[in-house]
């Protein structure tokens, strides 16, 4: 099984929200999209699911284009919306019959999932009645309910408090180990890179970079050093030509252009006498990466 | 068909237990029990029937009653000595008064204290009246006096030439002349026409307007977007449509059974509305069922628009001026077809466009139908040029509704609709 989105285009009056985006995700698992807000990753999210039209390209999943009848898919959009007024069953069941649910299968299903996110008590409550995680959750409920093949989740973690962002961290993994394919958006870099062996990064609806994580952050190499000393060792990062990042009281960040330069350092301090008690050699984060793309495209 | 049974059953429940439904259908129940109420309660009151008012009169209290409308007499030149007399007939407790207390008078007049002023004028020929009046709500029987004072004018003037008692009584006495129908003169099917024109009218508007405030209600909530990821547009659009009708539809079946019901437990045999005597007779099966199916098409019709304006909006505070294009279509529609059928004898292309153009048919026909100035063909034809409106419209309706679901923002407008 393979998702395939093939060179979307689409334009809002004279802004291009979404620029020739191709990616595609050939096994279960992870796939972010990233990027900043207004990049054009709830855009695309709508496109694949035919909720807007694309000036240009399509998604397909193996090889048909995306529709309610081709796929099973599960969608939690950005923006929260479930029936205020309605009990949280009663709309649960409803979204699964929308999606061809038998009724009893709708109802299990249902009971299953508020078990699983700790909101079975509220099933006969208004929505409305419930705290804004609450709902969140039944948002989810509601989006996984029809036990979907492709899970698509724009920015699921907007607006929870730790336990429930843990809870909605099992639900992922445990998608992952059920063989789900999941499309996550979001703008928050470190979610993406906790789950995601694949992403693409967008600024101003274009790709900035795609492709497996850990290739591209083996592609910069390892150009982050943290140092950590009693004595101060600017005198001699500066000498050896180290440029300062960033400064904690008990730390020190600088940016390295590879390994050889961090040997190189690392022995200048040890012939001086000074005493590391942290020196660890890193790879940039996606949150370093995607600054350095953005930027780049600017 | 699944979604749409779906989506219709949902919504349906939900709009039959809103605090809204349940409380207007109690409001009507109750208006509906205390209007039948009326003709008991009048009867219990009534002095011929041994009410509180017969108990006082048993008692020995008199009615009272005034002396005649006051109205001021201003005939200086004696012009028609008998005015005061004829005027006396009609009822009047008449003042005669002079010149100068005209100002008086007038005042009079203004402050309600009295009704006119009759101001006789000579003249070489023939006197010449004034009738004061305070103003166009506050007129007395201008014609009656009018006719009084010719009739006072004519008896002195005869009886002056020497005409006797017989002569003056042959020139006051009026013929007896009787108006009669060669058609029916029922008026039950006036006063069903005109109820279920009304009816209509408050059924496309209200109903049209739920079903405006749902689909806005479920776009402003953000709930459209889970929604249309689970059913097609096409799917919740009629469903939601068709659930709202019901609703609508088996509220106000079930107010007129129980209205029938109440009627002939309540109100006595022989009660007169307005000067006549409600009887069914003129509601056939056949009516019944084209007085339905215009109902449901007319509604059908205008909650498939009323739909669309209602997905323009992105905030709820925006709903009323997009209602406004399809509130003024059904606002003059609703004039057209109602007043060409009350007013009757209405003829060419207005009585044609009130027939058959789907917008206009649903608040006239019903009337034509229940008091024969349509024949059941005549609205088989109007009825099935409804059917083919709503298919174009349906059409239509889901187009421009999947086209601004998705949209948010500044409210849609006409022309950027069909240009999605």
């Amino acid at each position: 099984m393979s998702l395939i989105v093939n060179d979307f285009v689409k334009t809002f009056g004279q802004v291009k929200a979404v620029n020739h985006l191709s990616f595609q995700m050939d096994k279960p698992g992870v796939f972010g999209l990233i990027g900043t807000n207004g990049a054009g990753k709830t855009t695309t999210i709508r496109m694949m699911l035919g909720l807007i039209e694309a000036d240009q390209g399509e998604a397909t999943w193996n090889g048909k284009k995306i529709s309610r009848e081709s796929l099973r898919f599960g969608y939690m959009p950005e923006e929260r919306g479930i029936y205020m007024k309605t009990k949280v069953r009663e709309q649960l069941e409803y979204f699964g019959m929308l999606r061809g649910m038998k009724r009893a299968d709708a109802r299990i299903s249902a009971t299953r999932w508020m078990k699983r996110m700790g909101v079975l008590e509220y099933e006969n409550r208004t929505a409305d009645k419930l705290s804004k995680g609450n709902q969140q959750k039944v948002q989810l409920i509601a989006a996984m309910i029809n036990d979907p093949e492709l899970v698509i989740l724009d920015e699921p973690f907007s607006g929870l408090d730790p336990v429930n962002t843990d809870v909605l961290r099992s639900v992922i993994k445990e998608m992952v180990r059920e063989g789900k394919y999941v499309i996550l958006s979001s703008h928050q870099m470190s979610v993406v890179e906790e789950y995601c062996e694949n992403l693409v990064l967008l600024n101003k609806g274009a790709a900035v970079l795609d492709g497996s994580l850990r290739e591209i952050k083996a592609g910069y190499g390892h150009t982050r050093l943290l140092i950590s000393a009693e004595n101060d060792v600017k005198p001699y990062a500066g000498k050896a030509g180290l440029v300062l990042l960033s400064e904690r009281a008990d730390e020190m960040e600088y940016k390295i252009t590879g390994d050889e330069m961090a040997r190189t350092f690392l022995k200048s301090l040890t012939d001086a006498g000074v005493f590391p008690v942290k020196y660890e050699i890193r790879e940039p984060s996606l949150h370093e990466i995607f600054v350095e793309k953005a930027g780049e495209a600017e | 068909m699944k979604q749409f049974l779906t989506v219709f059953r949902f919504t349906f429940f939900d709009a039959v237990r809103k605090k809204a439904f349940i409380i207007s259908t109690a409001i009507l129940l109750a208006a509906i029990l205390i209007a039948c109420m009326i003709p008991n309660a009048i009867q219990w009151f009534s002095p011929d029937n041994g009410g509180a008012a017969n108990d006082a009169l048993q008692a020995g209290e008199e009615m009272q009653f005034s002396g005649g409308t006051p109205i001021y007499l201003m005939d200086e030149s004696g012009a028609v000595e008998n005015a005061r007399e004829y005027l006396q007939m009609l009822g009047y407790s008449v003042n005669p008064i002079g010149k100068e207390e005209l100002a008086s008078a007038e005042d009079a007049v203004l402050n309600g204290e009295a009704d006119a002023i009759i101001k006789i004028a000579a003249s070489e020929a023939v006197p010449e009246i004034e009738i004061f009046i305070k103003d166009f709500m506050h007129a007395p029987n201008t014609t009656a006096i009018t006719d009084q004072m010719n009739n006072a004018w004519r008896a002195m003037k005869l009886t002056d030439a020497g005409a006797d008692e017989e002569i003056l009584e042959i020139v006051h006495t009026f013929l007896p002349v009787y108006e009669q129908a060669l058609g029916s003169m029922d008026l039950t099917g006036y006063t069903f026409g005109i109820v279920a024109s009304m009816l209509m009218f408050f059924a496309v508007y209200f109903y049209g307007i739920s079903v405006a405030n749902s689909v806005a209600m479920e776009k402003t909530s953000r709930v459209m977007e889970t929604l249309v990821v689970s059913a097609k547009p096409s799917s919740i659009l009629l469903g939601k449509c068709a659930a709202m009708g019901a609703a609508g539809l088996m509220q106000m079946a079930g107010i007129i059974l129980y209205g029938v019901i109440v009627y002939n437990l309540l109100v006595p045999d022989g009660t007169m509305i307005f000067g006549m005597q409600l009887s069914f007779s003129g509601v056939t099966p056949v009516n019944l069922v084209i007085i339905i199916l215009y109902f449901l098409l007319g509604y059908a019709l205008y909650a498939l628009l009323y739909a669309v304006c209602g997905a323009t909006v992105s905030r709820i505070e925006d709903i009323s001026p997009a209602l406004m294009p399809v509130s003024v279509i059904s606002m003059i529609s609703f004039y057209i077809g109602y007043f060409t059928s009350i007013m009757g004898n209405s003829s060419g292309a207005i009585e044609w466009v009130a027939r058959y153009v789907p917008f206009c048919a649903p608040f006239g026909m019903p009337f034509r139908l229940l008091n024969g100035s349509v024949t059941v063909g005549q609205c088989t034809i109007s009825l099935f040029v409804m059917l083919i409106a709503i298919m174009l419209v349906s059409g239509l309706s889901v187009r421009l509704y999947k086209a601004s679901i998705m949209h948010y923002g500044n409210r849609l407008k006409i022309k950027d609709l069909f240009r999605r």
